[in-house]
């Protein structure tokens, strides 16, 4: 983000837009030799920096360049500069403060000539054990000018080019009145562009928009329905680079210049101007989400599975549920309800309740304490007891497969096991997965199929992690806890 | 029964049965199916339902609770009890008092009668200060400040209007009362958000000069309240403000300053003469400033304008006057007042005054400010930290070396050396070059005292 007055704009009403940089090679060379000049002082003092500066921007400028531009250059790279006070013989506060006192003392406020000073030179000088000429210098480094450039964070010059434009946009969104923006993402992703809105205190209408996107968000606060405010320009600033991380997108916005309101669009044609927000999926809401899915996957059936899949749309907001289960054109969506405060539960019950026309089958903890709410939701309600058993999933998955698929499934079911592979297996408890696999290896059994060959025979299987040699087989205790409602 | 509560800045109300009982301020909200209005409606709002016997609740406030006691008598002069009571009428309004004529103390009282949580408001990180010990001396509560990287909420908490500006959905609806220092500053088109975001019932403004030249104080009313008392420096003169004298020096550049200042002014005015500009305006110089980001002989123009503007304000003419303002007021309290830093300091280092600028770190600027007031230090050079309400007692002479010509800006730098202490007459210096533009600046700004 850049001061306002380095903001460089392209305007014909109604429309209003970033200068941007493209990335060429002259603009390269300018970043470059920026980059070159942060390297080349450190260990200077910053008035000399920006003294250098200043020239790069007079050379630039008669190049042709918007001088703004190269000033907005530095003004990043300064930003990612660390300036520190030099070091000094004695504290130059307390310096300061004694050779006032001494001034006050022995002149009445001032000295008005040399003589005066040097007085009071020595005097200072004798007190700190010091030579006179040291006095200025320690003196002056409290000033920022004064401070030396310790270290700077480094940068290619395309990055740098790339930050510059979009510090540009968000410099022109300080003063935007609202973002509209057409998004084409995932459920994480959206999920990452929620948590944020919300956590800058912003509010945002969902639609469904049927194009090359797949959803239209409106955003902007509290207080944008009762009167026009700039308010929320600097919150949505922020947004944008998350916004920008969608696979596809298209902004909106009505941006305040010079007190006259004018539009401003870009979109993703424009995407290789712009740095890429790398929001990678990693975290699981929950362990109950995680070892759900590693399960499932190796159930082996025809659905696909997804974590966190496209976000639906309830009653103009977004819910993106756990996980989707697709299979030719049939989608489920699945709602593994977590531990939760009794607030966050009543609005997320209030939510599941609007969700409509849309397959939704919903995991609950027997435990939890909105059960019987839960329990009353028009979907189908999964109970469990500690993990979530993929093999009700599958269940109940059972009733939205599409025909076709059924009867070749019902087939591809039956497991055709060795019997001696039965044997060995009738006699085993308590082993790693990939003991018993290195048992069974003349066999020629898969994964897959002895898993589910295990969950049929009614073992537990212990998925500490993915690494067979710490998947731990055993026979279950109880074997009729995890039923259906 | 219809629930009121606060979201954001801003008052929602729930379980509506009968459309008839929403208020015609109240608009519908699509993104969360509701009724929603500005905090700052919130009296209206309890008024509107109760004229029409309209049960409710009432979860809008959030207060916080503390200890609260009156250390010390709060005692008013005559005037301050007469504004105070005209305020007290309806708990809303604007109090119009000169620099120094104590508008703090009448605040201070205020909240000792209401004895309610309140949020205090003002312009500069040093007033937050001063209003602190202020309120400290005579008020024993658990106080909070917003402002200079902190974050405490208290009973009555001191803010300045930038972090009210920023933190108004948290504020708005912890206090009962607000006051704001310097309350020509809110009608601003952010700053006024504090007032508008606030659902508090009872509010009071202070300010020496509450009209703007760009008449948004006619907005006041709606914000805080109209004024309830007005009393000019002329009607209080002598009496409880010392008496003050206005010194003009012109100064003459040197030799070398105005040749230069000439020729920059000639590079810059033959631009103006062949592009076909007229400067009447302050957007035709905006104009000219858009220009120079890619016209080569717009930069020059506007570069040379700036040297010459330099040149007059910092002239060396100008040192050697100050130098003989000094000479004659040895010994005195005396605070120069100049616009550029870059002269705060070339004049602190010469002289060896402390300076005060707004790059001067704030625990230094108390420092400084304290043995000021001690008296441990006599004379102080300052840009624009000190403009507004800063407590500087004692100083009987304001020495004024360049300035933008805002008429309020001059009044508040006036105000600084007018304080009560009888007998003592103050002077005021203000430095000027002639022959150059600078004439003008000044003498806009002495037209309205």
């Amino acid at each position: 983000m850049l001061p306002s007055e380095l903001l460089i704009v392209r305007r014909r009403y109604p429309w209003i837009n970033p200068k941007y940089l493209l990335i060429n090679e002259k603009s390269i060379i300018l970043a470059n030799d920026l980059i070159r000049i942060f390297q080349q002082y450190i260990g200077r003092k910053k008035k000399l920096l920006i003294k250098k500066i200043k020239e790069i921007e007079d050379s630039a400028f008669s190049e042709g360049f918007d001088y703004r531009v190269p000033r907005g250059l530095a003004h990043l790279l300064l930003r990612k500069s660390v300036f520190e006070q030099r070091d000094v013989k004695v504290d130059p506060f307390k310096l300061r403060k004694e050779l006032f006192r001494i001034v006050n003392e022995k002149f009445r406020g001032f000295v008005l000539s040399e003589e005066e000073k040097k007085k009071v030179y020595s005097i200072i000088a004798k007190k700190y054990n010091i030579l006179e000429n040291e006095i200025e210098t320690i003196f002056t480094s409290t000033f920022e000018e004064e401070y030396i450039l310790k270290d700077f964070e480094k940068i290619t010059a395309i990055e740098l080019i790339k930050e510059y434009n979009l510090s540009l946009t968000q410099t022109l969104l300080f003063k935007a009145l609202f973002i509209r923006v057409d998004l084409l993402l995932d459920g994480y992703k959206a999920k990452k562009i929620l948590y944020n809105a919300k956590r800058l205190g912003l509010m945002y209408f969902a639609e469904k928009i049927e194009n090359d996107y797949n959803i239209r968000l409106t955003i902007d606060g509290p207080i944008s329905m009762l009167k026009q405010t700039e308010r929320y320009g600097t919150r949505l600033a922020k947004l944008l680079p998350f916004l920008l991380s969608a696979s596809r997108w298209r902004i909106d916005a009505v941006v305040k210049y010079n007190n006259k309101k004018y539009k401003f669009l870009l979109s993703d044609s424009r995407k290789d101007l712009f740095p890429k927000k790398d929001i990678k999926l990693v975290e699981y809401d929950s362990s109950v989400e995680e070892y759900f899915y590693k399960r499932f996957k190796t159930l082996g059936s025809n659905w696909i599975i997804k974590r966190e899949p496209e976000p639906l749309l309830v009653d103009n907001h977004i819910f993106i549920p756990d996980f989707s289960f697709e299979c030719n054109d049939v989608k489920v969506y699945l709602e593994i309800m977590g531990f939760w405060t009794p607030d966050y539960l009543r609005r997320k019950i209030t939510k599941l309740s609007k969700v409509k026309d849309v397959n939704l089958i919903i995991a609950v903890q027997e435990s939890f304490a909105g059960i019987k709410e839960v329990k009353s939701l028009p979907h189908d309600i999964i109970v469990y007891k500690n993990k979530l058993p993929s093999v009700e999933v599958y269940k109940a998955l059972k009733k939205y497969m599409p025909i076709s698929v059924k009867s070749i499934e019902n087939k591809s079911t039956k497991l055709q096991i060795d019997p001696a592979v039965k044997m060995i297996i009738a006699n085993t408890d308590n082993t790693t997965l990939s003991n018993l696999l290195n048992k069974l290896k003349k066999y020629n059994v898969s994964q897959d199929d002895l898993i589910r060959f295990l969950e049929e025979e009614g073992f537990e299987i212990v998925w500490n992690s993915l690494d067979p040699n710490n998947i731990i087989v055993r026979r279950k205790t109880f074997k009729k806890d995890q039923t259906t409602s | 029964m219809i629930t009121l509560s606060y979201d954001r800045g801003t008052i929602i109300l729930k379980n509506v049965t009968d459309f008839s009982h929403i208020p015609p301020f109240f608009k519908y909200d699509k993104r969360t199916k509701n009724y929603r209005a500005l905090a700052y409606m919130y009296p209206y709002t309890i008024n509107f339902l109760k004229k029409y016997n309209i049960g409710i609740i009432d979860n809008v406030f959030s207060l916080k609770k503390s200890h609260f006691r009156i250390r010390r008598k709060i005692s008013l002069y005559s005037y301050q009890k007469e504004a105070l009571y005209r305020w007290y009428n309806k708990k809303r309004g604007i109090i119009s008092l000169p620099t120094g004529s104590g508008k703090t103390r009448i605040a201070i009282k205020a909240i000792s009668l209401l004895k309610v949580s309140s949020l205090i408001v003002v312009p500069t990180l040093d007033l937050i200060d001063q209003w602190v010990k202020k309120v400290e001396y005579f008020i024993d509560t658990d106080i909070g400040i917003f402002g200079g990287g902190k974050k405490d909420l208290g009973f009555i908490t001191i803010s300045t209007y930038d972090s009210a500006y920023l933190n108004a959905e948290f504020l708005g609806n912890k206090f009962l009362f607000l006051i704001f220092d310097e309350v020509h500053h809110l009608p601003s088109p952010s700053y006024r958000q504090i007032a508008e975001l606030n659902a508090a019932i009872y509010r009071m403004g202070l300010s020496a000069t509450p009209e703007r030249e760009d008449l948004l104080h006619l907005d006041l009313p709606k914000l805080v309240g109209p004024v309830v008392y007005e009393k000019k420096a002329t009607d209080l003169s002598g009496k409880y403000i010392s008496d003050f004298e206005i010194k003009r020096i012109k100064v003459n550049l040197l030799e070398e300053e105005k040749r230069v200042y000439e020729e920059k002014i000639k590079i810059f005015r033959n631009y103006l003469r062949r592009s076909n500009i007229r400067m009447t305006h302050s957007k035709d110089f905006e104009k000219l400033v858009m220009r120079s980001g890619l016209d080569r002989e717009a930069r020059i123009a506007l570069l040379a304008w700036r040297e010459a503007r330099k040149v007059a304000f910092n002239s060396e003419a100008k040192i050697k006057v100050l130098k003989e303002l000094l000479n004659d007021h040895r010994g005195d309290r005396i605070i120069i007042f100049t616009e550029n830093n870059e002269m705060v300091r070339k004049i602190s280092w010469m002289f060896l005054i402390p300076e005060l600028t707004y790059k001067t770190p704030l625990i230094e600027r108390r420092e400084i400010l304290d043995m000021f007031r001690k008296g441990e230090v006599n004379v102080i050079v300052t840009s624009r930290v000190l403009e507004e309400g800063v407590d500087v007692p004692d100083a009987n002479v304001a020495i004024v070396i360049s300035g933008t010509g805002s008429r309020r800006e001059f009044i508040q730098r006036l105000g600084r050396i007018l304080r009560p202490k009888p007998g003592k007459k103050a002077v005021l210096y203000e430095v000027i070059s002639s022959e150059t533009t600078e004439l003008m600046t000044s003498y806009r700004r002495r037209r309205k005292v």
